[in-house]
This record gives structure tokens, C-alpha cells and sequence, in this order.
């Protein structure tokens, strides 16, 4: 379903990701893990288009989609939750899920009720501004409008950060549970290792841009042997 | 009593018809218009010049609007979509731009054209006689606001747009194609400005400087009224204009002017973000309720 060959990438003259090469099948969910700055948010902005690659290649389906824009890849059934969650503060949480739609490329079922089944709060406060949400609420408001899309592939930039602990097992559960239900594949950067054990079938670790690891099934729920490639 | 209300329709309509293309691009796109003054008097020139070739005045207006319009769509396609993300060039290139404008039109057209005269006449108050034509121009600002306001809550254009404006980032991820909102922006702007010459056109002289007129006053209105094109517009063109109104009746036109200029100053000094910025952290501190 994706296919990333060589891949490097970075802002500017400096590059930060240094051939990256990995692939994943329909319906997994891969994660990418790694230390502060190792280069996962760089990897996901390129996958989605917001960083032009240096060079190397981006296959999706049977498409090279490596010199496309945002968002021509959205409306390919690319959802993306950003980094921070990324909501519109000023809009309300019905309009912020009303955005996700755009990329429902597929014309199926675009109510919001399927946001407001996963997450029954986002119902109760839908005319509040999204920018009065909690970390955790906003979180949940990012991933739902990209629910709201049908996506294909989702991919989640760090969605544990600013929010509790513990919500973060549950957010680890909702993205195992969409990508059952939907048959949808998910690549997860993630630094949060309940979250990563919760959800993920197969990790790719990250070190200074380059993959340095291949992590599956045992190996994940093997505390020391993921630790190892997340503590300083 | 009246001429207080008189004066205030009056400044209240200028600001907002002459802020609304100016307010509406920077809010959108940070992109500062300089030759919005010459937007403008583009739209007073061509109305003028089809309201002389005997086209109805109306119609004119409408189409000196459209004019405009496409005329800022090809200045975007040419000079401003290669500066979207560098909103300070953007300055010097749409600078230019008025240059260019200003002195084209006085040598093409030299450098006054004659007039048309204020049209519908007059109505009588208390023994002073108004202008029924400045009336009816307050009543289309309070339209454009009302059109504005439904445009930006209730289309998808207008969703779209304010996402656009919040986050263009997350915007295009969610499949909204960002350049073609700005360009469409800019379009609808400059569109604005060419409607604000065209109905003002017929009460004053045209000459090829006369945008300035609009350009200082309106970019106190946007300075004064922050980002976010609907409710700084509406605000702060309210309030302006009831200085404006109250000064130009008791000192005079010149302390109007001035007034102006020293409340932008100060709004500069408390709200660096204009009624906007107030505004919008209002309403988040409305939190859960």
C-alpha cells in the first residue's frame, strides 16, 4: 500500500532524513519510533507533502506521489493528524470536523456521526471552540476529523504529546480499533511506549535520519528491547 | 441630531467599503496590499469612463467591480503567488505595483478626468439639504458586511478560507488546495476595492492620486480592526467612525483626519492585535459552557 524508497528530506540545505527506505502492507500499523529530533516528524511531513523531498520516492496504491501536493495526496485517502494536533482553535469542533471531510475521496458516508460514536464527548461539545478543548480532548478532535475522511492510510504525528498519560493507552486503542473497523493503515510516530505497544504490528526506529531498527510482534511487547531505542 | 447620524453613516461607509478588499487580503494571506489605493482608483476610472459611455450607472459599478477583480486575479498570477510566503517583499512588490498604476494612469489619461455628478440629488432635514446618494452607500456597506458575514460562516469557501487563515499547514492536509484560496482572495479583494472606487466615483474628481485618499484611511481601519476581516472590519470601522464623525463636526475635517491617526496609535500601543485580537481571546475565555 506504501512504499518509501531512499527517501531524504529536510528543511532547506540541511538534510535531516537520509535514505529511508520501508514499506507496509493494507490495513497495518506501523510505527515509527525514535528520541526527540531523530527525524519522525520530518519523515510523516514528507509523506504527506508539506516537506519536498530531496530525493528518493513515494509510492502509494500503485502511484508515485513524491512530488504531489498536500493536498492532492489528502483527496488520495492520505489523512494526516499534525504534530500538536493541529486543530483550528477558532473554528468549532463541528467545524473542525466538517474540514475533514474534504478528503473523503471514496464519496462514502461523510456524516459526522462516525466521529461522534468514537468520541461521544466531541458530540457534547460541539459548538464550543476547538481552541478551548484540553490536550487530550484536542487529540481526540484531530484524529476524528481525519476519521471523518475515510482515509486509507492515517498517519499520526506524535498524537500522545501535551496530553495525560493515560490517555495516551487510550488513544493507543482507538487506533487499533479504527484500523480494525475500517481496514484503514496507520503509521504512527511515537515516542510514548504503551501507546506503541497498544497499537503497533511492526516499528521502524529512528536515529540522526537514518533507520536503525526493525521491530515486530514480540520484539514490540519486549519492554528493554524498545526502551533501548527511545531513552538517551 | 441628524448630521451627527448623517456624518457617521458617511465616515462608517467609507472605511468599511474602502477597508473591505484590503482587510479581507491581509487577514487571509498576511499579505499587505499597497496598491489598494489604485485599486481603487482603477474602479473609479472605470466606471467613469463606461458611466460616459452612457453605460447605466448601476451597471457600471458592477462591472468596474468585476474589472478590478480580474485585473487583481492576473497582478496574483503574476507578482503575488511567488510571494505568498514573503509577506515583506510582498510590500515592496505591491508598492511597485501602485507606482506603476499611479503613473500609467497620468500618462495614458492625464492627469484629471472630468466627473460625473452625484446622482439621486438631495433630501431635506431641519433645513439642511443631504445627499440621498452617501445614503445609500451606507446602505450597501452594511449589505457588504451582512454578505461578508455569510460568506465567511456559511459557505464552504468560507469555512475553507478560515481554516486557511488559522493553519494553512493542517488546511492542505485536509485536501484544501491553499494557493488557489489566496488567488481567489486576492480576486474577491481587489474585486472589493474596485467596487469601493466605482461607488465613490461620482462624488469625487478622478485623477490618477486620488486612491490615496482611501488608502491611508483604510489602512488605519485595518490596523485598528486586526485580522480577522469580519469582525475587525465591522468594529472597528464602527468606531472610527463615530470619532471621525464627532471630531469632523465639532473641530472640523483636518482634526478628523488626525483623530484617526492618533487612535490607531494608541489601539497600535493596547491591542497590538486590533478588536480582532480582543475579540478573539473573548471568546476563548467563554470556556466550557
Amino acid at each position: 500500500m506504501l512504499k518509501v524508497e531512499n527517501l531524504s528530506s529536510g528543511y532547506g540545505t540541511i538534510t535531516i532524513l537520509r535514505d529511508v527506505s520501508f514499506e507496509m502492507k493494507q490495513g497495518e500499523i506501523v510505527a515509527i519510533i525514535g528520541r526527540n529530533g531523530v527525524g519522525k516528524s520530518t519523515l510523516i511531513k514528507s509523506l504527506i507533502g508539506l516537506i519536498r523531498p530531496k530525493s528518493g520516492k513515494v509510492v502509494y496504491g500503485d502511484r508515485d506521489i513524491t512530488r504531489m501536493k498536500p493536498y492532492e495526496r489528502a483527496r488520495l485517502g492520505i489523512g494526516y493528524v499534525p504534530q500538536g494536533h493541529g486543530v483550528f482553535p477558532l473554528l468549532t469542533v463541528r467545524e473542525n470536523l466538517k474540514m475533514g471531510e474534504m478528503i473523503n475521496a471514496s464519496g462514502k458516508d461523510k456524516s459526522l456521526e462516525i466521529a461522534y460514536d468514537y468520541f461521544p464527548r466531541l458530540h457534547e461539545r460541539r459548538e464550543q471552540k476547538a481552541g478551548t478543548l484540553s490536550g487530550g480532548e484536542q487529540a481526540m478532535l484531530s484524529i476524528a476529523r481525519t476519521l471523518i475522511g475515510r482515509p486509507k492510510l492515517m498517519m499520526l504525528d506524535e498524537p500522545s504529546e501535551g496530553i495525560q498519560p493515560n490517555l495516551a493507552f487510550q488513544i493507543g486503542e482507538i487506533v487499533k480499533k479504527c484500523s480494525s473497523d475500517m481496514g484503514i493503515s496507520v503509521i504512527i510516530s511515537e515516542q510514548h511506549i504503551g501507546l506503541i505497544q497498544t497499537c503497533a504490528q511492526k516499528c521502524y526506529a529512528l536515529d540522526k535520519g537514518i533507520v536503525v531498527g526493525e521491530l515486530a510482534g514480540e520484539e514490540i511487547q519486549d519492554y528493554n528491547c524498545i526502551k533501548r531505542y527511545l531513552t538517551v | 441630531m441628524f448630521s451627527y447620524l448623517y456624518q457617521f453613516l458617511d465616515s462608517f461607509s467609507f472605511l468599511v467599503l474602502a477597508v473591505s478588499g484590503l482587510s479581507i487580503i491581509f487577514g487571509m494571506m498576511g499579505i499587505i496590499n499597497l496598491a489598494h489605493g489604485e485599486f481603487i482608483m482603477l474602479g473609479a476610472y472605470a466606471m467613469t469612463i463606461m458611466a460616459k459611455a452612457s453605460v447605466p450607472l448601476p451597471l457600471a459599478i458592477i462591472l468596474a467591480a468585476l474589472l478590478v477583480g480580474l485585473f487583481g486575479f492576473v497582478v496574483d498570477k503574476l507578482v503575488v503567488c511567488r510571494l505568498y510566503d514573503r509577506p515583506v517583499d510582498s510590500v515592496v512588490a505591491t508598492w511597485g505595483i501602485s507606482l506603476l498604476l499611479r503613473q500609467g494612469i497620468l500618462i495614458l489619461l492625464g492627469p484629471s478626468l472630468p466627473g460625473l455628478t452625484t446622482p439621486m440629488g438631495t433630501f431635506m432635514v431641519g433645513g439642511t439639504s443631504y445627499s440621498i446618494y452617501r445614503m445609500v452607500l451606507a446602505l450597501i456597506a452594511v449589505v457588504l458586511l451582512v454578505l461578508m458575514y455569510w460568506l465567511f460562516m456559511h459557505t464552504r469557501f468560507g469555512l475553507h478560507s478560515r481554516a486557511t487563515m488559522q493553519n494553512s499547514a493542517t488546511a492542505q492536509a485536509m485536501g484544501v488546495n491553499t494557493a488557489q484560496m489566496y488567488s481567489l482572495t486576492f480576486t474577491i479583494g481587489s474585486a472589493l476595492a474596485g467596487l469601493c472606487g466605482a461607488l465613490y466615483g461620482p462624488t469625487m474628481t478622478i485623477t490618477p492620486t486620488m486612491g490615496q485618499a482611501f488608502q491611508n484611511d483604510s489602512f488605519v481601519t485595518v490596523i485598528v480592526g486586526g485580522a480577522n476581516p469580519l469582525i475587525g472590519t465591522a468594529l472597528s470601522g464602527t468606531v472610527l467612525g463615530v470619532i471621525q464623525s464627532v471630531l469632523n463636526i465639532t473641530m472640523g475635517t483636518f482634526f478628523g483626519k488626525m483623530g484617526l491617526l492618533i487612535v490607531a496609535i494608541i489601539v497600535i500601543r493596547v491591542l497590538p492585535k486590533g478588536f480582532s485580537g480582543l475579540v478573539e481571546s473573548y471568546m476563548m475565555k467563554r470556556k466550557n459552557r
